[in-house]
């Protein structure tokens, strides 16, 4: 049997993320009633709506590339669910843009503690890369829903430092 | 076949380089070949020095900076995925003679130390790759 340290530092990171998204605030009024993680996009989707906003993180992966010095650049790949109840479709659209940007300076005014940009040779990943967010203020009416794609980037040492 | 997965163990002297891209050095026999009146293709060759010289590229440009006109042995590894194919490389004499460096926007620092090396008696090659 061999004894081993696992760091577990994508779920850290998971878990920072959550925790960033749970005290975000306005005005001293938390932005999202609920923050849950699930690793399903079925789940994600399929989510209880609710009077009040919620947000969901969803794992999607975690990737690596070999460094120099025998260290790893990895990134856990994530996307934030946000859902809220507004009665016009302007309303909607309005509301979920401002969860969207809620979102974002949450994350970035609190970023998981091991978030870490790293690089080589001929390329970089920042320690938090945003992708495009998809919004529907439609489908689910009155319920507007916003999907957040975002990576964040962190280090370990050697290759038994998972 | 050897596949190189790895520069390890960068050291010059007692002191060791870390986030090295890359180590390439080049031993070079330079001549000049001549001829007589007359010809059309040289008839000799004159032989000058033999001459090793290289580069180390690393990302800390800090490090690479402090290292201009450093001297000694400078030894690494090439980590070949089956160790027994793991090319260890020692120059001899080197001292490091420029410092290029870069820093750009979203990308990792570049650094590029140039050196050369003399031999310990004048007939050995400072290169041994063991």
């Amino acid at each position: 049997m061999s004894e081993l340290t696992v760091a577990n530092t994508d779920w850290e990171v998971v878990d920072d993320v959550r925790e960033a998204l749970e005290k975000a605030a306005v005005s001293g009024v938390a932005v999202f009633e609920r923050v849950s993680v699930t690793a399903s996009e079925q789940q994600a989707e399929e989510v209880e709506y609710a009077e009040s906003s919620i947000a969901i993180v969803r794992y999607a992966d975690t990737a690596q590339l070999w460094l120099a010095d025998g260290e790893y650049g990895c990134f856990v790949s994530l996307v934030i669910h946000v859902a809220a109840k507004k009665a016009t479709e302007a309303g909607r659209i309005e509301e979920g843009l401002r969860l969207k940007n809620a979102v974002v300076n949450a994350i970035e005014t609190d970023p998981p503690a091991n978030a870490s940009g790293w690089g080589g040779e001929g390329q970089y990943h920042k320690n938090i890369e945003w992708g495009t967010p998809a919004i529907d203020a439609r489908e689910r009416e009155p319920w507007v829903r916003v999907n957040i794609p975002v990576e964040v980037g962190f280090k370990l040492a050697s290759a038994t430092s998972h | 076949m050897p596949y190189y997965e790895d520069v390890s163990g960068v050291t010059l002297g007692s002191t060791s380089i870390t986030t090295v891209q890359s180590v390439s050095f080049t031993e070079s026999s330079p001549s000049t070949t001549m001829g007589g009146d007359g010809n059309s293709y040289p008839t000799a060759r004159v032989r000058g020095m033999r001459q090793v010289s290289g580069t180390i590229a690393l990302a800390d440009v800090a490090q690479a900076q402090a290292l201009v006109g450093d001297a000694g042995t400078l030894g690494f590894t090439g980590e070949d995925s089956a160790s027994s194919d793991d090319a260890t490389v020692s120059i001899v004499g080197v001292e490091i003679t420029d410092c290029s460096t870069g820093l750009s926007h979203a990308g990792a620092g570049t650094a590029s130390l140039s050196f050369n090396a003399i031999s310990a008696d004048g007939t050995t090659s400072p290169v041994t790759i063991t």
